[in-house]
């Protein structure tokens, strides 16, 4: 039997969150919904389907949701700022390991 | 005046100073996170004082600006070794992998007395010698165990029930120790067994081979055996009887047991822990049932899901502390397993929990007939029909073939917690895995999608129970860290 849907959708403004950072908050709510994803101006649209409740409490999933948007956005920021000096930790940490003939 | 003490002018910094390092963090309850490095570092931190951290909010006389510029999560002026230090750090945690495969599975039998219906194996019946590993497969397995650059090696003989075929134990551990002399390895020995079979015989080569023996036992004697149904149903009576022996003959620290947990077991940890006390083992591992093998084909892995599973852990545990409480030193291993990541510098070899997976690189199962495998739940699927995990042959491949099999690599490749989606930034990635053998077995991919994963489940839930414990209980803090204190 297929399963019951139910939706609900929420505006999230794009001069503040990215595209990735939505995509990334809603990869971790897979099991719980499917979203689909719209962009309109300023914003992102976006519509959740749950997948297994007919009758969700759309308020407390948005607030979920929010926060963990909050957090991607944060992962992110350490992401964009850390990334060079994590590449630059990794090549120090394997350079003279031996593994390269003649090095 | 004498630069014992930093200038002034470090301490008036302006905010927004530093830069950050790299860090991930991840919510273990309602209002605190765990941030962790690169190497394994970590502080539990509140929701503002990340985002402060992140905004560059913080000032440089504040506690928690000393204690992650510490812990190596920012970056000063005054910071001068810190990246050096990160270096040498990840390089020395990542050298432990240049030296692999210590663990060696022999699967010496199929054969088996007991029908277990979660059996992980699909065992064979007591008289099919044929499901019995050869001299011949034995000495190819033992050339391939002494190619392993590892220092330690140990062979652990597995089933079916491996005693049925002693013959063949006695073989390949005389065997392993006259090669070894060439070798000078830490060369140890692990029968596996339901220790139907065990006698003085057997029991007087283990002592004179320094061999452990592990067993297995479910709890009281109706869940046991009700586990681990047996010809005469007197199987809690046989295992209790020999474990008594062999603690008696070998001594009590050379032999142990593995609990299976079931849905019958769900509402009995007390009554499984009261059993290990009983017969003064030092602890117990409250095991989650795998979902290989017949229990997949059972269904017995479906009938209490990892929620539940994790209710019975914490039952376990708080039991367990009570008991520590009142002055008997007692370990739940599963905790002290994730201590261990946790707060040594190495993290322990468990096999499941760390990137990349330990298949093939921790341990090799070596089958009765000569099949190589990068784990023993890789052999598993395998006896269900699906050889994905089998990395070649003893009689057919060299150990060259074997370690650069696309089956391995590509195994290795996709259990990379650091490039696997949801894991790279998660702040447990320092400490836990991405299991690609139980992704495979459940989603049909070995990096497998974490919001569906009961393995993430089972980990998160692990980890923010007993984070939240090593913090909110100074008393329960002090008892479990103890169990990783030698």
């Amino acid at each position: 039997m297929p399963a019951k849907i139910s939706g609900h959708s929420l505006r999230i403004d794009s001069t503040i969150f990215d595209l990735r950072t939505i995509k990334e908050t809603a990869y971790r709510f897979a099991d719980k919904f499917t979203v689909d994803i719209k962009h309109e101006g300023n914003e992102y649209i976006i519509s959740m389907f749950s997948i297994h409740e007919e009758n969700f409490d759309a308020t407390a999933f948005e607030n979920h949701f929010r926060q963990e948007l909050i957090d991607q956005d944060l992962r992110r920021m350490i992401r964009e700022e850390t990334s060079n000096v994590r590449n630059l930790i990794l090549a120090n940490a394997f350079s003279r390991s031996g593994l390269i003939p003649n090095e | 005046m004498n630069a014992t003490f930093r200038s002034l002018s470090l301490y008036e910094e302006s905010i927004n100073s530093y830069s950050l390092l790299p860090a991930r963090f991840l919510k273990i309850d309602d209002t605190r996170y765990i941030m962790s490095n690169e190497v394994g570092e970590f502080l539990i931190l509140n929701h503002s004082e990340i985002s402060d951290y992140v905004h560059k909010r913080l000032n440089p006389s504040t506690e928690l600006y000393r204690n992650l510029k510490a812990k190596h999560f920012l970056l000063d002026n005054d910071s001068t070794v810190a990246l050096d230090l990160l270096s040498l750090k990840y390089r020395t945690k990542a050298q432990t992998f240049s030296r692999f495969t210590s663990l060696h599975v022999f699967v010496v039998s199929l054969r088996c007395d007991y029908t277990c219906s979660y059996c992980q194996v699909s065992r064979q019946s007591m008289n099919s010698q044929q499901f019995d590993m050869s001299i011949e497969t034995a000495d190819k397995s033992l050339e391939l165990v002494f190619r392993s650059p590892s220092e330690a090696i140990k062979i652990e003989f597995q089933g079916g029930e491996p005693l049925l075929n002693f013959d063949t134990i006695k073989y390949v551990v005389l065997k392993a120790k006259e090669i070894n002399k060439a070798h000078g390895k830490d060369l140890r020995f692990v029968i596996t067994t339901n220790l139907s079979y065990l006698d003085n015989k057997v029991l007087e080569f283990c002592l004179a081979h320094e061999i452990l023996l592990s067993t297995s036992l479910d709890g009281p004697a109706e869940l046991h055996n009700y586990n681990r149904p047996r010809p005469g149903q007197n199987g809690f009576e046989l295992t209790i009887e020999k474990i008594k022996l062999a603690q008696q003959i070998l001594g009590k620290e050379s032999i142990g047991a593995l609990m299976t947990t079931t849905a019958k077991s769900l509402p009995l940890v007390k009554e499984i822990i009261d059993v290990y006390l009983e017969l003064d083992f030092d602890g117990i591992f409250l095991r989650a049932l795998s979902p290989y093998g017949f229990a997949i084909q059972t269904k017995q892995s479906y009938k209490y899901d990892t929620t539940r599973w994790l209710e019975f852990y914490k039952e376990g545990l708080e039991y367990i502390l009570e008991i520590n409480r009142s002055g008997e030193r007692f370990i739940e291993f599963h905790t002290a397993i994730l201590l261990k990541k946790l707060f040594s510098p190495f993290g322990g070899t468990y096999v499941d929990l760390q990137s990349p997976s330990g298949a093939g690189i921790n341990a090799l199962v070596y089958n009765y007939n000569g099949e190589i495998y990068a784990s023993d739940e890789s052999r598993m699927l395998a006896e269900m029909g699906d050889d994905h995990f089998r990395l070649g042959s003893v009689h057919e491949n060299t150990y060259e073939d074997i370690f650069l099999s696309d089956a391995l690599l590509d195994t290795l490749e996709g259990s990379i917690a650091e490039s696997s989606p949801m894991c790279h930034d998660c702040g447990l990635l320092p400490f836990c895995g991405c299991d690609p053998v139980y992704h495979y077995a459940t989603q049909h991919d070995i990096v497998g999608h974490k919001a569906f994963s009961g393995y993430c489940e089972k980990s998160m839930g692990l980890y923010r129970h007993i984070l939240t414990k090593l913090e909110d209980s100074p008393e329960d803090r002090a008892i479990m860290l103890s169990w990783i204190t030698p």
